[in-house]
């Protein structure tokens, strides 16, 4: 993989959320695009890649956030750690795992977010965090089938590429 | 544990980094730094929904020439023409909608400094759309910043009413944060029965909290600013009281407040670079 490729992959999905996904918005919550390719890609290429795109992510969206650095990174990059650990063999073909890692998934970064925003001073609510984290995980639950074929195709055709070269 | 070890040494490095940053960003050098990448960012932001918006136009031309294709030419024609036509009368009409209230908001406020920002863009050509990526932050990105005077703190509105607050600028942005934000208040007071309260928001909606028990607040009240503190201008509409809650065990009672701006389509808005105190009388 040439090494501006995740660069601009991540930043054009930041940039998409940041500018269209609140047109999705349900109950005042868009769907965390970063996040579910992220995690789609640390299902299927495990942690090492999965972080970098992590870091990618998480570093463009805490530019474009009005948040504290970091409140968008260090979830992420955590979240990727955890999901690349299982990374998949055998499930790769069903839905159910990416599905179930999917709400976790989203579930543990809204977590994690509302750690980082209080430890650096913001003062948010936990129920507010809570509330939003769930509807935030039900909505990116949904998505996450569409963003985890595309990623897997896109994991295929790497693999070829790989197999090719060597 | 030796793969563990090397699967954990890359996300060790990242996480090195990230905290580095973070205490990069807490000294403020980020803040409204154009070199953080913020400003460029902003610019692409712009960029991409204006790309994203004229392949949306595209294709809705392209189906509405399918659709005709069964007519004749000349009457397909005529249909493209005058379909575009009045897609642009119907925009040219909202925007002068818009404009026509900013003109009246301006007018009755003569005492503010105004200036005018454009925070998302729909169909007309140009300027910068950006909301906050984080569903637990309310915010959003305007293409004003300190070149056209505008700093931190400064109230934003529209024609409805107040909008937020600017709290990070950069040479041609500034990020405001919407009243609706969960660590946003507002001191306020109510039109009808001049009962004090702050407005804070919900991340959804508003509230109206530490009203005395002892004070009348009722459903259809409008809320207004208070100017006290002086973070805000006086008489500002922040919304309308669409319910209340009083409970005995409770010194302060509550009111839901519904605000007249809709946060997730704001288009125009207005930064109050200056103004001053205005008299109760003025409110009223």
């Amino acid at each position: 993989m040439m090494w501006w490729m995740p660069i601009l992959a991540m930043l054009v999905a930041a940039i998409v959320q940041a500018t269209w996904a609140h047109h999705f918005a349900i109950g005042g919550v868009h769907p965390d695009l970063v996040l579910l390719i992220v995690v789609a890609w640390s299902l299927l290429r495990g942690t090492r890649e999965g972080v970098i795109l992590a870091f990618l992510g998480g570093f463009f969206l805490d530019l474009l956030s009005a948040a504290p650095f970091g409140v968008f990174t260090m979830p992420l990059l955590l979240v990727a750690f955890i999901t690349g650990l299982g990374e998949v063999n055998i499930l790769r073909s069903t839905f159910i795992l990416p599905l179930l890692v999917g709400f976790l998934a989203t579930l543990l970064y809204y977590m994690l977010a509302f750690v980082m925003l209080r430890t650096l001073q913001w003062p948010i609510g936990i129920t507010f965090a809570l509330q939003t984290g769930g509807r935030a995980a039900l909505y990116n639950t949904l998505l996450m089938p569409f963003v985890y074929v595309l990623s897997l195709r896109l994991h295929h055709l790497l693999e070829r590429i790989e197999q090719r070269q060597y | 544990m030796f793969q563990l070890r090397r699967q954990s040494t890359p996300i060790a490095i990242l996480l090195l980094v990230t905290i580095v940053l973070i205490f990069v960003d807490r000294s403020g050098v980020l803040r409204g730094n154009e070199r953080t990448g913020r400003g460029w960012l902003a610019g692409i932001s712009a960029f991409f929904t204006e790309s994203v918006d004229f392949l949306g136009e595209w294709r809705f031309a392209l189906t509405h020439f399918t659709t005709l294709k069964a007519e004749n030419e000349q009457l397909r024609r005529q249909l493209d023409d005058f379909a575009l036509l009045n897609a642009r009368l119907i925009e040219l009409e909202n925007e002068n909608h818009q404009l026509r209230a900013l003109l009246e908001f301006k007018n009755a406020h003569p005492n503010y400094l105004l200036l005018v920002a454009e925070v998302t863009r729909n169909e007309t050509p140009a300027r910068v759309v950006s909301t906050d990526p984080n569903n637990l932050v309310r915010a959003v990105r305007i293409n004003q910043g300190r070149a056209e005077g505008v700093d931190v703190g400064m109230p934003v509105v529209t024609a409805r009413g107040l909008l937020g607050r600017v709290v990070d600028v950069g040479e041609r942005w500034a990020e405001v944060m919407l009243i609706i934000d969960e660590t946003s208040a507002v001191a306020a007071l109510d039109q009808q029965s001049r009962a004090g309260g702050i407005v804070e928001g919900t991340g959804t909606g508003l509230v109206m909290r530490y009203i005395d028990n002892d004070q009348s607040v009722e459903p259809g009240d409008i809320i207004l600013t208070s100017g006290l503190g002086g973070q805000f201008p006086k008489g500002l509409v922040i919304g309308t009281v669409r319910d209340v809650i009083r409970k005995d065990v409770n010194p302060y009672q509550e009111a839901i407040v519904d605000s007249p701006v809709d946060f997730n389509n704001v288009e125009y808005v207005f930064v109050v670079r200056e103004f001053r105190p205005i008299a109760e009388e003025e409110v009223r």
